[in-house]
């Protein structure tokens, strides 16, 4: 029988910490045990950092009795996806090209969680080089889907959605290139928060396309992920989460006007029949809540991916060349082959995606004119076997994720119900460019009146 | 890269071989149709950036509420 987490959200661990109900070395050990015993299944972690993570939880004790409680994040088990630099700690991409690789210092965000007093537990699964699908010829198995392990987690911050999902961590720090966030917490029914494109400083994160690179925020609610960014994002985007001090406090967020961006996933790529009715009983909650809903065109879904994807494989390649001229023997075969098929593209092939970038941003621009929040959704349906998981489904059809990446618009993907076997189903609520903090605050309302969030995986 | 495979069939499949001889690795034979097929999608996506943005009636004008 394993012990179930003493806290099913970081925010209430935080409060029970501030109020000395529990201690942070109880809590990360609680933690570990569940990496213990749930680990081997799932793959969620390459590194499990037990005696850093128990000298930081032993650090945050400390300090906490003497009186010395940092914020929310003090004392709080947190991991990372493993493409954010570790001073010390292996820092791999998933990839024998970097299994040996001891970065001399510690990423930008990192040293932000360090300032807050978070406790590190380990570093987590990706695709290699947070790119592709999952892959069975690298040195670690793919991560598996806490609510049923025959099943893909998404990805590529694979690690991080399975190790918050099941309990291991209770918040983490993902990428997120082109739905690398938000995808996997939709498949596994947790929350995940891709903020504006510069929101957070993602200096000594392993880039995959630096033009559209993020780093993001993963955890079981829109308030733990609130809480994480106000820890490491940038002072003025930060909202002001509430819910440490008054826990239970109405959120309004009447007369907000949402746009539904019905046609991408009901014309352009449509999505199962079971998540399109979770989304318009989404739709419901925040019509509820007082918002204004009215339908959003955009070009059409196919025209965001031909974009963003070709501006993607023009610029992985641009960093990758030289070692698939050297030694492509180092990657897995699914990351190679994907990755060498940026040889194919010209320089005028690069230009007219960036210039078609410019063009689409602006027609996004034109929508936001009169709205405050748009609402479509994340992926496809629910979490598909891992056994038919393909790295090449990238080709297969656009992803719903991709526009906001092209535009770096702050997004957040949330859980709006359950399929017929069980699975979690997400959709995307995205806020305009820097409103990082309206958009959380919906996300907390929309969570207030639901009870999505509070569900846990059979393996809880 | 050729930018309409679907329109030159012939010049996208030579365009695909020259780009496997550049490889600096063997394909594996399973892999060669699921590579061919991205290949291709890939010169769709090119095409596709080649047109202007398809700007519907809807993008320009606020919605109509529900």
């Amino acid at each position: 029988m394993i012990a179930a987490p003493p806290f099913s959200s970081l925010a209430a661990a935080a409060r029970a910490i501030k109020s000395k109900a529990i201690s942070p070395i109880e809590l990360v050990q609680t933690c570990l045990d569940r990496v213990a015993r749930k680990d081997s299944a799932l793959h969620a972690f390459i590194t499990v950092t037990a005696e850093r993570a128990l000298a930081d939880a032993r650090a945050a004790e400390n300090e906490i009795s003497a009186g010395g409680w940092r914020g929310p994040l003090h004392g709080i088990p947190i991991g990372l996806k493993d493409v954010i630099e570790t001073k010390g700690i292996p820092t791999t991409a998933h990839s024998r090209t970097l299994q040996h690789n001891r970065p001399q210092h510690d990423a930008a965000v990192v040293e932000r969680l360090r300032e807050a007093g978070a406790v590190l537990m380990g570093k987590l699964s990706t695709h290699e080089f947070a790119l592709g699908g999952p892959s069975w010829d690298l040195p670690w198995p793919p991560a598996r889907n806490p609510w049923n392990s025959a099943h893909f987690t998404g990805g590529s911050s694979s690690g991080p959605a399975a190790a918050v999902a099941a309990g291991m961590v209770l918040g983490a720090i993902g990428s997120d290139t082109s739905g690398s966030v938000r995808s996997p917490a939709a498949f596994c029914g947790i929350t995940g928060f891709k903020p504006g494109y510069d929101a957070i400083d993602a200096r000594g994160v392993l880039p995959v396309a630096p033009s559209l690179d993020t780093v993001g925020v993963m955890a079981w609610t829109v308030e733990d992920c609130g809480l994480l960014f106000e820890a490491v994002g940038r002072a003025d985007r930060a909202a002001t989460p509430s819910a440490v001090i008054a826990p239970g406090s109405g959120i309004d967020i009447k007369g907000m006007r949402i746009k539904v961006l019905r046609h991408f996933y009901a014309e352009d790529a449509p999505i199962s029949t079971e998540n399109q009715a979770a989304i318009e009983c989404a739709l419901a909650v925040f019509r509820e809540l007082g918002c204004t809903i009215s339908e959003g065109r955009l070009p059409a879904l196919p025209e965001w991916m031909a974009c963003g994807f070709i501006i993607l494989l023009s610029e992985v390649y641009r960093l990758h060349r030289g070692r698939l001229e050297t030694s492509p023997e180092q990657y897995g075969a699914a990351f190679r082959n994907i990755v060498s098929l940026g040889a194919a593209l010209s320089e005028d092939d690069c230009a007219v995606a960036e210039r078609k970038r410019m063009e689409l941003v602006a027609a996004m621009q034109i929508l936001m004119e009169d709205c405050d929040l748009l609402v479509t959704a994340v992926q496809n349906g629910a979490a598909p076997r891992l056994d038919k998981a393909s790295p090449w489904a990238v080709f297969m059809r656009p992803s719903q994720a991709m526009p906001f990446s092209v535009t770096g618009q702050p997004a957040l993907s949330l859980c709006c119900g359950y399929a017929e076997d069980g699975l979690p189903l997400g959709f995307q609520v995205v806020g305009r460019r820097c409103g990082e903090a309206a958009l959380l605050r919906a996300g907390q309302a929309y969570e207030l009146a639901t009870d999505w969030h509070r569900r846990r995986p059979p393996c809880w | 890269m050729p930018s309409d495979p679907s329109g030159d069939a012939g010049r996208s499949d030579a365009s695909f071989a020259a780009w496997l001889d550049g490889l600096r690795f063997s394909l594996d034979r399973s892999e060669l149709e699921a590579v061919r097929a991205a290949y291709h999608q890939l010169a769709r996506m090119n095409e596709l950036n080649r047109k202007p943005v398809s700007l519907s009636p809807g993008t320009m004008h606020p919605g109509t509420d529900e």
